[in-house]
């Protein structure tokens, strides 16, 4: 959220009652083959007990439809990735006759067979209607909302291409830059509507006087229900009556997947089950800009740093707890060199010292997990644990000492325990004052983070982030920093190893809505 | 952009232009009309023994809870019982901490203390408080000079600071003479507005207004008018409080219930509502935050369990786009 200024918020509440809607629709033969396909594969697989092969099939399909129906460049665009797609169907197309039958490998070869059409092509029917549209004089400023962001900057450039370098007639934006942008004259939405549903902004509080809809002959519209409030009164007004639905193929919002593939997310997140011994932790899978997904813990320490591009510089980057993220927000996480960011810089404020103090951690923590893994689990390690003088042995606790985020136990009596029980009731002092010193490098690191994030947020261009959600900053000790927005929240937790919170991987965009 | 209508708007209104810099002075636009008159409808409300909620959702959220909570605290300070019961005030002082910050009014000048206790003397309990190196003993039936309160980071200038007296005019003009003087020197909590605190101070301070007859510079930000802490020069007293929908915890300064409670955002409401219980609340929803339809099935459920419906905006215009709910609460 930025401020905006009062004569533009006023102009919201000036086009909020007269704003009017229309839909362009379009048709093509071969993207509707290709389409038509797509959808029937996909209500086949519906009924399907196992659907393992149909997935393999219909997830590179999926994506191939998104881009062919919803991204204004040409179809031989290399950044599409169109022919490597459509190759990857031709490839899979004998899996999915094994799996799933003659019927839908009947499918499955139009769809190649329509796709392979529509790489070759230099033109788009979506990018020549919204230039045609750009060129009605009548409408000055255009912009051009797009439901895929990855492929923004790639569509911007090609706009300047065709309409020259300081062209102002069409500006590309997502719905997160919409919300606070300037009015246009008019704005080109590529729909059809219910891709809206979670930011139904876009036509509830208008950012133009006109929205024109382009939308494809074989979607099929609901009218928008926008009252948010039981018992209201006022509300929006745009009126919106949809097209009436053609004969033929048609889609409606009930047959298209637009939910995320959570399960699928989850399943890479987490990974394998690791040699680490310490107990899983609950965490939240996240989506982020540009594709990439984490997990996030919902126990123990739960901090992270967001950054907030419009906030003054002193509060610009703040720790914050990831129970207060929502979508929107942007957070920095590592994107290589492992997940923490105070270890590195931590190491560095201990010198030549940290190798040593690193292999003592290291050390009793290898230890004890060798000893609770003989004990046979943390519950009864726990009650063996007081035996020996621990005031503080639950389970919980004794797993917080062996994830690698603690360094020692608070209580120096709790520690004394985990000293004899690792059978390093000698060293007690020395390794309680090495991690005494490694805390406090981890404090100073935290510091000095905050300081360093925040000049790097104060200095830097902040332009792609703004733009695409996502923006790499620097490199920090061999791993490099990512300021990723947040687009999304898992419904449900999992379970992970601690090395996998934090960490963003790259998520396949079929699992994505 | 529309001007308000004299039959749409409430009195703050009605009584001041408003700019932003970047535009001339003009009547406040009906949309920010509704928002003031909105603030002192819940205020006036409050002040008459209901307790309502309005939850809002405009199109965009700008201005909207920065306008109802400042014509709120305005609301407030016009039409409630200027002092608290004498019995009651004496006895929320007996037991805060020792230690604790104090305002105390002397004579015409404000001073920032600190609370030492309460003792007897002759038989009557006296309220022991210290500022500036001295003992200052308070008979209880004057313990309505003391408020719980910092007012300031040191003992307070002996003479007002040349903005505050600047920001009296300005807020006299609006607000009338009598009114304006109590206004900049009692300390309350009137108004509490929950939010994301960098915006809200950015919009409560980018809008100034004055009175309709008064010249251009004697005008004061609207942040002058919603009187928390953080906007005010040292040794100013404020009467409301802006908190950060981020802040797990926060301490009221003060053991009154805030009249009003104005929530900006879903977030702000779902986190913070359950605090205020006993306030009336004003909930802006941003049509354009992804915690709208959160902010809204929480607003559901409080309409669901309400006391009765109210009539409370009455012929009010409801701004363009604007979605409204109005409720006594239980």
């Amino acid at each position: 959220m930025r401020y905006v200024p009062f004569a533009q918020a006023a102009s919201y509440f000036d086009v909020a009652d007269k704003a009017r809607l229309n839909w362009r629709s379009l048709e093509h033969p071969a993207v509707e083959r290709f389409s038509e396909s797509v959808f029937k594969l996909s209500r086949l697989m519906r009924v399907q007990d196992d659907d393992t092969g149909w997935r393999q099939f219909l997830y590179p399909a999926r994506r191939a439809r998104n881009i062919l129906t919803t991204v204004p460049l040409p179809y031989n665009h290399a950044v599409l990735g169109l022919a490597g797609l459509i190759r990857e169907l031709d490839v899979l197309l004998p899996i999915l006759r094994i799996y799933a039958g003659e019927e839908a490998a009947a499918l499955g070869e139009e769809a190649v067979e329509a796709g392979s059409e529509l790489a070759g092509l230099g033109y788009s029917p979506i990018l020549d209607l919204i230039l045609e549209l750009a060129r009605d004089a009548e409408r000055g400023s255009n912009g051009l909302l797009l439901p895929m962001s990855e492929f923004l900057p790639s569509v911007r450039d090609h706009l300047k291409r065709r309409l020259g370098a300081n062209q102002t007639v069409l500006h590309a934006l997502t719905w997160h830059e919409l919300a606070e942008s300037e009015l246009f004259e008019r704005l080109i939405v590529i729909g059809p509507l219910y891709w809206y549903h979670d930011h139904e902004f876009v036509f509830t509080s208008p950012r133009a006087m006109r929205i024109e809809v382009v939308e494809w002959a074989w979607y099929h519209e609901q009218a928008l229900t926008a009252k948010v409030l039981t018992g209201s009164s006022g509300g929006p007004m745009l009126r919106v009556v949809p097209p009436p639905a053609r004969p033929g193929f048609l889609v409606t919002e009930g047959e298209e997947r637009r939910e995320v593939d959570w399960r699928s997310v989850s399943q890479e997140l987490t990974g394998r089950a690791e040699a680490e011994f310490a107990e899983p932790v609950t965490a939240r899978p996240v989506l982020l800009a540009g594709g990439f997904a984490a997990l996030f813990p919902e126990e123990g320490e739960r901090h992270v740093w967001m950054l907030d591009p419009h906030a003054p510089a002193e509060h610009r980057v703040v720790r914050v707890d990831v129970a207060d993220l929502e979508p929107g927000h942007v957070v920095i996480l590592r994107t290589s060199g492992g997940g923490d960011l105070i270890v590195p810089l931590a190491d560095e404020i201990l010198g030549a010292d940290a190798r040593r103090l690193r292999d003592l951690q290291h050390m009793w923590k290898t230890k004890l997990a060798k000893w609770v893994q003989g004990q046979g689990g943390l519950n009864r390690a726990a009650e063996e644990l007081e035996r020996m003088g621990s005031p503080r042995p639950y389970p919980q606790n004794l797993q917080n000492w062996l994830g690698e985020r603690s360094l020692r136990p608070d209580d120096f009596d709790d520690w004394h325990a985990v000293m004899r029980a690792a059978c390093l009731e000698d060293k007690t002092m020395e390794i309680w004052q090495a991690m005494g010193k490694i805390g406090s490098a981890h404090r100073s690191a935290g510091r000095s983070l905050g300081q360093r994030l925040r000049e790097m947020a104060d200095t830097a261009d902040l332009d792609k982030l703004l733009t695409t959600g996502s923006q790499v900053f620097s490199q920090l000790h061999g791993g490099s920093l990512t300021a990723f927005r947040v687009e999304g929240f898992a419904p449900v937790t999992v379970r992970c190893t601690t090395s996998r919170l934090m960490t963003p991987v790259r998520m396949r965009s079929e699992w994505l809505s | 952009m529309g001007s308000a209508h004299d039959d749409q708007v409430g009195d703050l209104a009605s009584k001041i232009k408003i700019s932003d810099g970047t535009t001339p002075w003009q009547l406040a636009p009906s949309w920010l009309a509704f928002f003031l008159c909105l603030g002192e409808k819940v205020a006036l409300a409050h002040e008459n023994g209901q307790r309502v909620a309005v939850v809002a959702v405009p199109p965009v959220r700008c201005f909207a809870a920065a306008a109802a909570a400042a014509s709120a605290v305005v609301a407030v300070a016009r039409e409630a019982e200027a002092v608290p019961d004498v019995e009651e005030h004496f006895s929320a002082l007996a037991r805060v901490p020792l230690g604790t910050a104090l305002v105390v009014k002397m004579g015409t000048k404000i001073y920032a203390a600190k609370f030492a206790g309460v003792i007897d003397r002759d038989g009557e309990p006296v309220i022991h408080i210290e500022y500036k190196g001295m003992t200052h003993l308070i008979p209880k039936q004057q313990c309505r000079r003391i408020q719980v309160g910092s007012g300031g980071r040191r003992t307070l200038p002996t003479r007002s600071l040349r903005s505050v007296q600047s920001d009296l005019r300005s807020i006299a003009a609006i607000i009338g003479g009598n009114v304006a003087a109590q206004f900049v020197s009692i300390p309350t909590v009137d108004v509490v507005l929950v939010g994301h605190v960098a915006l809200l101070s950015q919009e409560l301070t980018a809008v100034t207004v004055r009175a309709l007859s008064a010249s251009a510079d004697e005008c004061v930000a609207l942040a002058g008018l919603f009187r928390a802490a953080r906007f005010l020069p040292e040794g100013g007293i404020s009467r409301s409080m802006l908190v950060s929908d981020r802040v797990a915890e926060f301490e009221m300064p003060v053991s009154d219930t805030p009249h009003v409670v104005v929530f900006d955002g879903g977030r702000a409401f779902a986190r913070y509502r359950t605090r205020f219980r006993q306030s009336s609340w004003i909930v802006i929803l941003d049509r354009c935050s992804p915690a709208l339809v959160e902010g809204a099935e929480i607003a559901n459920e409080e309409f669901a369990a309400r006391a009765g419906n109210t009539n409370l905006l009455g012929a009010l215009a409801v701004p363009p786009g604007t979605e409204i709910q109005a409720f006594e609460r239980r």
